[in-house]
Order: structure tokens, then sequence, then C-alpha cells
């Protein structure tokens, strides 16, 4: 503060937290426990942004390039998320979308889909299974119970969704 | 109040400047909005099934014979509307840690104890159709159930023939799913 150095507001890998800051640093996995804290003490809630609407591989390429040239993503993300091939032309100074590559690149995705993806059918039954098993988390058995406990709606929606018998209960 | 077929096509496409916008989006909404957008809609598709609502960025509830049902741009057909299209879908559940940090990485990550992150492909053309993030065990989510009787008749003033029972239906399908095992 007192070197008035930039506040700690940064776009970066969600995989690095926060690289700039100096000093000690609290790392709290979600909730922070009740503490005092000092004059100059920063508190940073380092969020990632929110989800977009639509399929990514969908993304328009100039818009990908325009967010990069503004140092808002990375390659690594144009690529794995987007299917987006780009380079950064050092002489130019900008990036360059590679328009064959990134049409292969998202072919090639949907392609995986179709060979990742199962029918529901298939899930329901394997999902349903470990319900009638118990095999949740005993938190979520509690939290699943406690609703039923108070919404008969929400007992009937979730019975009749999984096909459980009448009797059921976490 | 209404606007040019071009005017709203352009809209859609993203390319319509920003005045015109802006000079939309400050006015009532004009009268003919929705047929004008669902003939635009109509015109992009390579299959001739009339568009009576779209529901999605690729689904359409389209008629078909007598029948009402889902359909993608593609081609690939969900069936009755009223069915939750999703249970007619591809999905693929990220559930394990591995899964979720494809997407979610480092400490994003949530926990494949509690969370499930449900991704609903298009089994024709493999678009990714919604993603829904849950507690691992809760049903699927049906988005979107539209009183499309009410809607045409009530609202657009052209009743629909062939009318249906506004009735969820999604439960039937996993009803059959487990006689199937008996």
């Amino acid at each position: 503060v007192n070197n008035r150095l930039p506040l700690v507001h940064e776009v970066g890998h969600p995989k690095e937290f926060l690289s700039y800051p100096h000093g000690d640093i609290m790392y709290f996995d979600y909730m922070p426990p009740c503490m005092e804290v000092f004059d100059k003490d920063v508190y940073v809630v380092d969020n990632s942004s929110a989800g977009g609407l639509g399929d990514p591989i969908e993304r328009d390429p100039a818009l990908q390039k325009a967010d990069l040239d503004n140092g808002l993503t990375n390659e690594e993300i144009s690529r794995n998320m987007y299917c987006i091939a780009v380079h950064y032309d050092e002489k130019a100074k900008e990036w360059k979308v590679d328009d064959e590559e990134t049409r292969k690149l998202r072919a090639a995705k949907r392609k995986e889909r179709l060979s990742r993806g199962v029918p529901v059918e298939q899930y329901w039954q394997q999902a349903r299974q470990r319900i009638l098993d118990k095999k949740l988390d005993p938190m979520l058995r509690e939290a699943y119970q406690s609703s039923m406990k108070l919404s008969q709606g929400f007992t009937r929606d979730y019975k009749d969704f999984w096909a459980l018998p009448d009797d059921f209960a976490f | 109040m209404s606007y040019t077929k071009q005017d709203l096509k352009d809209l859609y496409e993203g390319k319509l400047p920003w005045p015109k916008i802006k000079e939309i989006m400050s006015r009532p909404k004009d009268d003919d909005r929705f047929e004008k957008y669902v003939e635009i809609l109509q015109e992009r598709m390579p299959w001739k099934e009339k568009i009576l609502l779209p529901i999605g960025e690729h689904l359409y509830i389209v008629g078909k014979g007598k029948e009402r049902i889902v359909k993608c741009d593609c081609g690939h057909e969900f069936g009755d509307y009223r069915r939750n299209w999703k249970l007619s879908a591809l999905i693929f559940a990220r559930d394990t840690r591995e899964k979720l940090e494809e997407v979610y990485p480092g400490i994003k990550c949530p926990w494949p104890e509690f969370c499930e992150v449900r991704e609903f492909y298009c089994p024709g053309c493999g678009a990714l159709l919604k993603v829904e993030s849950v507690p691992v065990g809760y049903p699927i989510i049906f988005d979107f159930l539209p009183d499309l009787d009410a809607f045409y008749s009530d609202w657009l003033g052209k009743p629909l023939p062939n009318k249906k029972e506004f009735k969820d239906m999604s439960n039937e399908v996993t009803q059959e799913w487990r006689l199937k095992q008996g």
C-alpha cells in the first residue's frame, strides 16, 4: 500500500493462485474462519468468471482472437475449451487463428463427445443403483433426507424420477 | 410496431449496429417479433417441420404430423416435447476429480463426492446442448416445459391444432426403464 503497488487484481491461469502478492499468504479452501484483521491486510476472493451461453466449440474465433490480443485468455484455453488453434505472430505482434486446424479440432471434439457420451438410460440405471445402495456421501444423504422431510412434492418427484420404492428413505 | 425481417435477421446474427440495437431495446416489444423470428430460424433449418417454439441454441419444438416433438437443427429427433429431451440424449457425467479438472483446474475444482457436472450431447451431431451442475444423485433437470397451447391461443391469438394435455411426462420414461430392468 505504501509503495502504491497495483491492487490485487489479475486475470490469470485458474491453476496458479494469485502470483504477485508479497508477504504471508493464508489460504482457505472455502469459508475462512473468524479472525482478526489488521491495517493493510488484504482479503482476496479469487473467483472464476461466470459460465457462457452455448457450445464453446461454436465460439466465433474472431472474438477469441480479440480476447487473446487483450490478454484475457491464453492458447491452452483457446485450444482445449473452444477448439480454436492459435499462434502468436511475433512480427505482427498479434494472435493469429488457424482456420483449417480449428475446423479439424472441432470435428475431432464432436467425434470424441459421441464416443464418450453414453445413452442417458445407461447412466440412469447406474445412478439409480447407487441411490438404492445409498452410496452417497453422508452429508448428501442427510441433505436429501431433510428435503424429503420438508417437501412432499420433492419426495414424489425424486422417487418418481429414480423409480424408487414408496418406502425408500436415505 | 414492427421491424423489418432483415433487421431482425441481422440482430439474430449479431450484425445489427449498436445504435439500432439500442433503439430496439428502448422501445416496447414489436408485435410480430415471434412470427418473424421463427420465420428466420425456419429458413436456416435443413428440414421442413414447422418450428413451434425454439427452446435452446440447437433445439426446437416442431410439429410433426399430429405430434409435437423436440428436434435438433441437425435433424436428430428427441420425441414428445413433454418428455425431457435430455433423457434421449447422450450424457457425459464429470463425476471424478480428473474429469472435473478438465473444466475446473486447480483450486476451482468441485468435490466429486458432492458435485457432478453433466454434459448432454446430441446423438446426431455431437453438439453440446446443455450442461447442468448438480449434487450427486439429483434427478436430471427438465429445464422447460412450455404450455404451448396456452401460448398460442392466449398470447398469439392463434390456437394450435391437435391440442395436447399440458403435463410433464418425463417420469413415464424412467418408469419404462425400470420395468425393462424387471
